[in-house]
């Protein structure tokens, strides 16, 4: 017995005593995610690299219900807060501060873009791709940084030109010139142009050579280099498979808009542009050069039926006249207070955003009832009591003497808005809590389709500008008036012509498109419009809000360098 | 053996009632016949079948008594007597009888005193005193010496506890001892029967402490090692174990629970590290136990050790910077002869601390109005209501101006809470004889918190096992399973608190209401409409193997080896979710751990010198996977979560992980002479979560102890006892799995969709930046200690001195994110702490019938930022602060870096530019006119406390016993602060929502409050700092030990009942739900800590 004991003993001495390979025991293998050093090596995977830029550049843009996103467009001359008060970029004081979470967000989302694209450029040399895939990938990566070095450069000015991946920390940046960063993006961009594929030639979504030759050209007007930037909208303007939409086309190319309350225009091209399914190529679409790509219960499609996702804009610039608070003159609830997808309720908007005077009425003065792009349906500037309660049920609830004096007690409830915002009566099935009418549920606000990154008008508008500072006013005249005429407003003259009236255009054409402030920054008279035109941030506007600050948390963590502030910004 | 086991327990019952009544019964022994007929069998077959047979029951050692001699007995109605006269007449063994119980001792001269005097004659026995000593939980206390006050006369207890005493004088003084255990004086008063329970004595200078791979006397001890008393908080309704320890150990902090099932943050000494991993190393039964802390039953663990400095700690070398609590389970205790079966329950009824309800109807109203004031009331000043405000003018939504207007006023909070309830069971049986013991328990316990459906229920059993194979080896299990049961799912509470009371839940035919505000968000309570199964499981078996290996003495080997499995599955329904759309999951989780410890022990003296040796070799290894099915979109849930695929949206997630340990330690033990002691370790680590090249650590330590009390100068004739330690060693702190290595990640905002009715194209981006230079955290440590325990065992206590550095400090070093990373693992500077814990415990009085005893906890820890980076980049000759991260050099980790708030600006004010009345005043401190995060900043305080303590008292009078806990921490001067800030919300969410009366926010009428209002937005928001200072009476509790007189009738060895508080009373000024778990007025997702009153009974057989 106790022989035996000792004998096992000795074999589990043994046993566990052997000493195993100690360098293999703790080796380390990433079991649920990929390591650096593994995932830039073939071409999926860079096209996953590529797709990442593609959905964090959407998101930038189109983010959440969160009062970083809509900057692009809020607290310009086009649009201001709807409810007058300090939130969503309600003051220029506090908001523009270092500290500000918006001034952070932008800068370190765009820097994002920045590296990651550069870990892209970077591995490209040793990675097992084609020489010709190479340039594919490097040339979408290169249009992405200057893409990014874009909209740092015109929000903060020069910023540092951070152009290789980090792969060890470093704290030292400093902040090259404005021009040395128009400078690189110039590279980048005209790396992009020349080598991204044709637009025929990419998947709905995708850059081509054509969206790079446009901002290209935007940046040699900031450069002052005008025959450049007239040669590279030469290239988009002239594409054979590009032309503004004259006709009627999409989904909706042989009907009217329809509303239960509202008497609504005739459908038209300018109309037919924002229809759900129409913003593609694949849908029809020639003037769409660049579209961010948005599906509804789609893993990456950006939009949800049942929870807050992207771009909340009907939420946010819709008015709130839906609410059960809106009474008529006798004082009883006038509006159902229901959301509901049309025209005259607006879908599921809270009224937190809204358009200037300067855009709903002065830009119209004179084409008022010939700009289809002022028709009744493309900007909604009537809304009639839904409540079969109310005894004055159909009536007008703007008119006197039926005005209902909620509009007047609280002017969000209702103000007039330009219908690209929502999607009326085309809400995704999903989206109806009460598909036969119309009713919408909790979960709606945002806009249902794709959006527009940039159309040819804009390219339109850029060369006419190139043109007006060149002093070719002919040709600047005649490239605003092919914008013009499709919307049957009267063509101008050269004398008409000025950034001025290019901007009042650009706003008629491509209002909630364009990212107004970028445009303004880069012209420089963001200040100057604000004070002219914004009636909520007009008064305290400062002169050194042209450009942002320089965040905080960048300056604080940049240990080893002074990262130097904007001037006029606490430092 | 157990068959003889239970009757001698029977056996002994009965006695205790023959003993009470002795006189009447004292001729037992001269009347009892019996009939045997035994042919070769052993003595103790033969005691087993007398005991049978009668009433008898058998006292004697083991060792003194030859069991297995052979005999023959044939008996025809014999008196017993008779009988053992035949058969130990001329055998080594002696037998004396005493009423029923039989005596077997080893014949031998009777030259000690402690051995008992048995009387030769029954009939001589008024002066005998019988009686049993046992500990607190009614186990018998074998050898516990039991001596008259004054002689030189005492016996010991026999295996059984039993002892009888024959007195010199009536009216002794009997003192009773053991090792571990107090003193106890007991005046016999004529009685001829004694329970004496002795109390474990926590400093008890014989007390085995377990130390890590192995135990030690606790007067052996170089470094600080506490051990806890767990039996003062028996009473408290702890559903978890350490929440026993919360206050009662100096450096220990243990953070409040206020949701069921919830396990504290436990954290020893001061913040030793800044990013690295801050959780305390707990091992149980010699495993390092990673699992749900909740999973362990208090009434399984017989002791908890803390291993306080570095030099005790290093032992575990790499895990252990943040301290080690090293738990032991119950066993069968030697010395136990027979089963004791015990059955414990309580119940406990429980309420917030805080009675806090939300705004009603009038005070909700009045807020809407106040948060519109330039609308509601007239200027300038606005304190005339203005006529013509409507509530049409504000960012009501309709359902709320129904409500204003209809009347409703609903409490929301109260139709969430009810009144919390505990109930626990719990049984166990044990027992031990010289070849195995035994420890089996279950346990159920189920917990409905203050929320409804916030409930925990666990139902655990445990197995302990230890037989002896040979005298020289023995196998053994500690294995346990605990089943955890968090199904339900509560209403969400922070919207509870924050929908107004002007809406209901419900609408008039009993349906919930959707959205109760229309504004999509679903009504707080269809989260606890969901169909919930909320399961964990958690079994472990520590296998072990021990042998003291033959022929060379002293040597002993053991191998540990543990394996648990660890499963969680949480599944869901819950037609409400998602947008009313319905969605369900199922979540399954598994991890695993393995352990094996190859220990070697040698243990020899010679001469002065006594060595322990300790060599251990060992390995570690977890792993984990989850696997997440979710769907959303159900037109039909009536299957539930079980038929996933029926959603619209369909998702899977899956997850997986492993790592792993490789260590070697040794480990002497040096005692030189009775006084002077040396421990040094050396540890080495392997861990696979650093890069290579560092993956493995030495981690080495000293202690020093010297008993002053032992030398020759000291009076060695008192009892007094003094010990001097000096400890330094190095701990090291781990890093998170996979933090040295460059990761991507893919997340959803990765994703693309390209092109309309495609499908997804998936996305990857870098997500953390390598450091290939990673590793450990290393904490070195010096400690003093004095233990010291005077005026005749009435004072004890220890103090100790620590001086604790840290260097290489795992950190998540801020980057500028223009290298596309907002941080990096990093190893940099060095943080120190110093620190002094006190504890004491003194007996004010000890009288036969009543005792007072004190004891005083008192801790203090200093903590500092000695360096960060170590550069001067301003160049002002200092080294630089990384503010960004909140660190100062010189300062706590802790300091508090913000703005001065000088109070609220007022509608009168000249208001800085981007601030509005109603918003915090903050100092300009450079006075430019704005306010700005570089320059306006200042230091307010910190959030570190100064100092804590506890003081314990204990009371008892004859049978019951009265215990009160006091706990208190102190921030001294702006210290133990934390921010508590309002709701802030925008407008429309601050008019449309709720939240607690317990404060007042500011409003033109209400200017002078300490909280500013909560819907205004000025260009800095500032937070206000308050004291959390707080002293709590934490534990009461009354118990009363039902006298042996009427329990030996009733045949139970033991029977307590009780009634204790907890968190009765808490003094302090923070505002909100409680100070110790920094709960303020904030109307978010908080949970209340709780106040509980509670009834038990604990009974032994």
């Amino acid at each position: 017995m106790k022989n035996s004991i000792i004998k096992i003993f000795c074999v589990i001495v043994l046993f566990t005593g052997i000493s195993c390979d100690e360098d293999e025991f703790l080796k380390e293998t990433p079991l649920d995610f990929y390591s650096l050093d593994t995932s830039y090596k073939d071409l999926s995977q860079y096209d996953r690299a590529l797709t990442a830029l593609y959905g964090k550049v959407r998101e930038i843009h189109f983010g959440g219900y969160d009062t970083k996103y809509f900057c692009y467009w809020l607290a310009t001359d086009l649009v201001y807060n709807g409810r007058e008060n300090n939130l969503y970029f309600g003051d220029y004081n506090s908001w523009l501060d270092p500290t500000n979470d918006m001034v952070a967000y932008h800068w370190d989302s765009w820097y994002k873009i920045v590296t990651n694209a550069n870990t892209i450029i970077d591995r490209l040399p040793a990675s097992d791709l084609s020489d010709s895939e190479k340039l594919m990938v490097e040339a979408e990566a290169r249009f992405f940084r200057g893409l990014a070095y874009r909209y740092l450069v015109y929000l903060y000015g020069g910023v540092p030109l951070v152009l290789e991946e980090v792969s060890v920390p470093k704290s030292d940046f400093t902040r090259a010139t404005k021009e040395e960063v128009f400078d690189q993006i110039e590279i980048d961009l005209s790396f992009a142009a020349n080598n991204l594929p044709k637009i025929s030639e990419v998947q709905d979504g995708k850059v081509s050579n054509l969206v790079a030759n446009h901002y290209l050209a935007e940046i040699y007007l900031s450069i002052n280099e005008f025959d450049n930037a007239i040669n590279a909208l030469n290239v988009v303007i002239n594409d054979a498979n590009t032309g503004l939409m004259t006709d009627r086309f999409g989904v909706k190319a042989t009907e009217d808009p329809q509303d239960d309350f509202l008497d609504l225009g005739p459908g038209d091209p300018y109309w037919d542009l924002f229809r759900p399914g129409n913003q593609n190529r694949s849908g029809g679409n020639n003037e769409a050069l660049w579209v961010a790509q948005l599906e509804v219960d789609i893993i990456g499609g950006g939009l949800s039926s049942t929870t807050s996702q992207l771009n909340q804009l009907e939420i946010w610039a819709g008015n709130a006249s839906y609410g059960s608070a809106v009474q008529d003159p006798d004082g009883v609830q006038a509006m159902l207070g229901l959301p509901i997808s049309g025209y005259n309720a607006g879908g599921r908007a809270y009224g937190l955003i809204r358009n200037t005077d300067y855009y709903l009425n002065d830009v119209w003065q004179s084409d008022w009832d010939n700009d289809i792009r002022n028709a009744p349906h493309n900007i909604v500037r009537e809304v009639k009591y839904n409540n079969p309660n109310s005894a004055y049920y159909g009536l007008s609830a703007l008119e006197e003497p039926n005005r209902s004096p909620t509009f007047d007690a609280v002017t969000w409830r209702w103000y007039p808005w330009p219908s690209k915002i929502s999607t009326p009566g085309e809400h995704p099935e999903q989206l109806y809590q009460d598909r036969e009418n119309n009713i919408l549920l909790g979960s709606a606000g945002s806009t249902y389709r794709d959006m527009y990154y940039l159309r040819l008008p804009e390219s339109y508008l850029l060369r006419a500008e190139a043109f007006f500072r060149k002093g070719e006013l002919q040709n600047a005249a005649d490239d605003i008036n092919v914008v013009r005429e499709r919307s049957n407003a009267a063509p101008i003259t050269t004398t008409d012509v000025s950034i001025d009236y290019i901007l009042d255009e650009r706003a008629r054409e491509l209002v909630y498109e364009e990212f107004r402030r970028i445009t303004l920054h880069r012209l420089g008279n963001l200040v100057e419009r604000v004070r002219q035109y914004n009636p909520w941030n007009g008064d305290e506007i400062q002169d050194h809000h042209g450009l942002w600050p320089i965040p905080f948390s960048a300056i604080e963590a940049n240990t080893n360098a002074v990262l130097e502030q904007n001037p006029g910004y606490p430092q | 053996m157990l068959k003889l086991s239970l009757k001698m327990k029977i056996s002994m019952l009965s006695m205790f009632l023959v003993l009470f009544t002795m006189q009447a019964n004292s001729s037992y022994a001269q009347r009892t016949k019996i009939t045997l007929d035994l042919n070769n069998v052993t003595i103790e077959r033969l005691i087993d079948e007398i005991e049978s047979q009668t009433d008898f029951h058998f006292v004697y050692q083991i060792k003194e008594v030859d069991l297995s001699r052979l005999v023959s007995v044939k008996a025809n109605k014999e008196l017993v007597t008779s009988i053992l006269e035949r058969i130990f007449g001329n055998t080594r063994t002696t037998h004396n009888v005493v009423d029923k119980q039989i005596f077997l001792k080893e014949r031998e001269p009777q030259s000690n005193n402690f051995s008992p005097k048995v009387p030769s004659s029954p009939i001589e026995l008024q002066m005998v005193v019988s009686g049993i000593v046992t500990d607190n939980d009614g186990t018998p206390l074998p050898g516990a010496n039991v001596v008259e006050k004054g002689t030189t006369n005492g016996v010991t207890a026999d295996f059984d506890g039993n002892f009888n005493i024959d007195l010199e004088e009536n009216n002794a003084v009997l003192v009773v001892s053991y090792i571990g255990f107090a003193t106890k004086e007991v005046v016999v008063n004529e009685k001829s029967n004694i329970t004496v329970v002795l109390e474990e004595d926590a400093a008890g200078l014989d007390e085995v402490v377990v130390v890590g791979y192995g135990t030690q006397n606790r007067i052996d001890l170089t470094g600080a090692v506490a051990s806890v008393n767990l039996d003062d908080f028996r009473e408290a309704p702890n559903v978890n174990v350490f929440q026993s320890l919360q206050g009662t150990i100096p450096g220990i902090q243990i953070g409040q629970v206020n949701q069921t099932g919830e396990s504290p943050s436990i954290s020893v000494r001061g913040q030793t590290t800044i990013n690295g991993n801050s959780d305390v190393l707990v091992v149980l039964d010699g495993i390092i136990y990673r699992g749900n802390l909740s999973d362990i039953n208090p009434n399984d663990i017989q002791s908890i050790d803390v291993l306080k400095d570095a030099s005790s700690k290093a032992i575990y070398g790499a895990q252990a910077a943040n301290g080690v609590l090293l738990i032991t389970s119950k066993k069968g205790k030697t010395g136990q002869q027979g089963n004791r079966i015990n059955y414990s329950t309580y119940m406990s009824i429980q309420f917030p601390t805080v009675n806090a309800s939300l705004l009603n109807r009038e005070e909700w109203i009045q807020k809407v109005k106040d948060s519109q004031y330039q609308d509601a009331y007239l200027g300038p000043d606005y304190l005339e209501e203005n006529p013509a405000f409507d509530f049409n003018m504000t960012s009501l939504r309709g359902t709320n101006l129904d409500g204003i207007s209809n009347g409703s006023n609903f409490d929301w909070f109260d139709e969430a809470t009810q009144t919390g309830l505990i109930q626990n069971h719990n049984f166990s049986i044990s027992g031990a004889n010289e070849a195995v013991s035994y420890f089996v328990s279950a346990n159920h316990l189920k917990q409905d918190g203050i929320i409804k459906n916030d409930t925990y229920k666990r139902n655990s059993v445990r197995i302990n096992l230890e037989t002896n194979v040979a005298s020289w080896l023995k196998f053994g299990i500690n294995s346990f399973a605990a089943f955890g049961n968090r199904s339900g799912i509560h209403p969400n509470l922070s919207s509870i608190m924050q929908i107004s009371p002007v809406v209901g839940w419900k609408d008039s035919d009993g349906d919930y209401i959707l959205s109760p505000l229309e504004d999509g968000t679903a009504n707080p309570f269809f989260n606890s409409l969901a169909d919930n199964e909320d399961l964990n499981q958690n079994i472990s078996g520590n296998f072990y193997f021990d042998a003291d290996i033959p022929f060379i003495k002293g040597l002993n080997y053991r191998i540990n080896y543990n394996n648990s499995s660890r499963t969680t599955s949480n599944f869901y329904s819950n037609i409400y979710d998602n947008g009313f759309s319905g969605a369900a999951f199922k979540n399954n989780t598994a991890s695993k751990e393995m352990l094996l410890d190859n220990i070697l022990t040698y243990d020899k003296a010679f001469d002065d010198h006594h060595v322990k040796l300790t060599l251990v070799s060992g390995i570690n290894t977890r792993e984990y996977n989850s696997t997440e099915a979710r769907g959303q979109g159900y037109s039909d849930l009536s299957l539930s979560y079980n038929s996933l695929q029926q959603g619209d949206i369909q998702t899977i997630n899956s997850g997986a992980w492993d790592e792993s340990y490789v260590y070697q330690m040794a480990r002497l033990n040096y005692k030189f002479k009775t006084q002077y002691l040396l421990t040094a370790t050396l540890r080495r680590d392997g861990f696979s979560g650093f890069a290579p090249g560092n993956k493995t650590g030495l981690f080495p330590s000293i202690g020093l102890g010297w008993i002053v009390s032992e030398e020759p100068f000291m009076n060695k004739t008192s009892n007094n006892y003094l010990k001097l330690r000096a400890s330094y060693g190095q701990n090291g702190n781990l890093t998170n799995r996979y933090s040295s290595l460059a990761t991507v990640s893919t997340n959803a905002s990765s994703y693309y969709v390209f092109g309309d009715g495609v499908s997804t194209s998936i996305g990857h981006n870098p997500s953390t930046l390598a450091n290939e230079n990673l590793t450990w955290e290393r904490t070195k440590e010096l400690n003093f200690g004095l233990d010291f325990n005077v005026f005749n065992n009435r004072l004890d206590g220890s103090i100790n001195y620590y001086n604790t550095n840290t260097n290489d400090l795992l950190w998540d070093l801020n980057v500028p994110t223009l290298t596309g990373f907002s941080s990096v693992k990093t190893n940099i500077g060095e943080i120190n702490n110093k620190g002094i814990e006190l504890t004491a415990n003194y007996q004010i009085l000890n009288g036969s019938d009543f005792t007072w005893d004190i004891g005083v906890n008192f801790s203090s820890n200093k903590n500092k930022v000695v360096t960060l980076l170590g550069q001067d980049v301003d160049g002002d000759g200092v080294e630089d602060d990384l503010i960004a991260s909140g660190l100062f050099i010189g300062k706590s980790i802790g300091t508090i870096y913000d703005y001065e708030v000088e109070g609220i600006w007022q509608i009168d004010d000249d208001i800085m530019p981007g601030f509005e009345p109603g918003s915090y005043k903050i100092v300009d401190q450079n006075g430019d006119g704005s306010i700005s995060a570089s320059d306006d900043r200042v230091f307010l305080g910190r959030t570190e406390p100064l100092y804590r303590f506890g003081i314990q008292n204990t009371f008892q009078y004859k049978d019951f016993s009265l215990r009160f806990f006091i706990n208190s921490v102190q921030g001294g001067e702006n210290g133990y602060m934390s921010a508590n800030n309002p709701y802030y919300a925008s407008i429309g969410d601050i008019q449309n929502r709720n939240w607690f009366n317990s404060y007042e926010l500011w409003s033109p009428q209400n200017p002078d409050v300490k909280y500013e209002a909560g819907y205004t937005s000025p260009a800095v928001r500032a937070s206000r700092y308050f004291s959390r200072n707080f002293v709590r009476f934490q534990d009461i509790s009354l118990a009363y030990n039902v006298p042996t007189s009427v329990l030996d009738q009733l045949k139970i060895d033991r029977l307590k009942l009780y009634v204790s508080g907890k968190n009765l009373l808490t003094l302090t000024d923070w505002d909100g739900w409680d100070p110790e778990s920094a709960q303020g007025i904030y109307t978010g997702d908080n949970f209340p800590v709780l106040k509980s009153i509670t009834f038990g009974l604990d009974i032994s057989f």
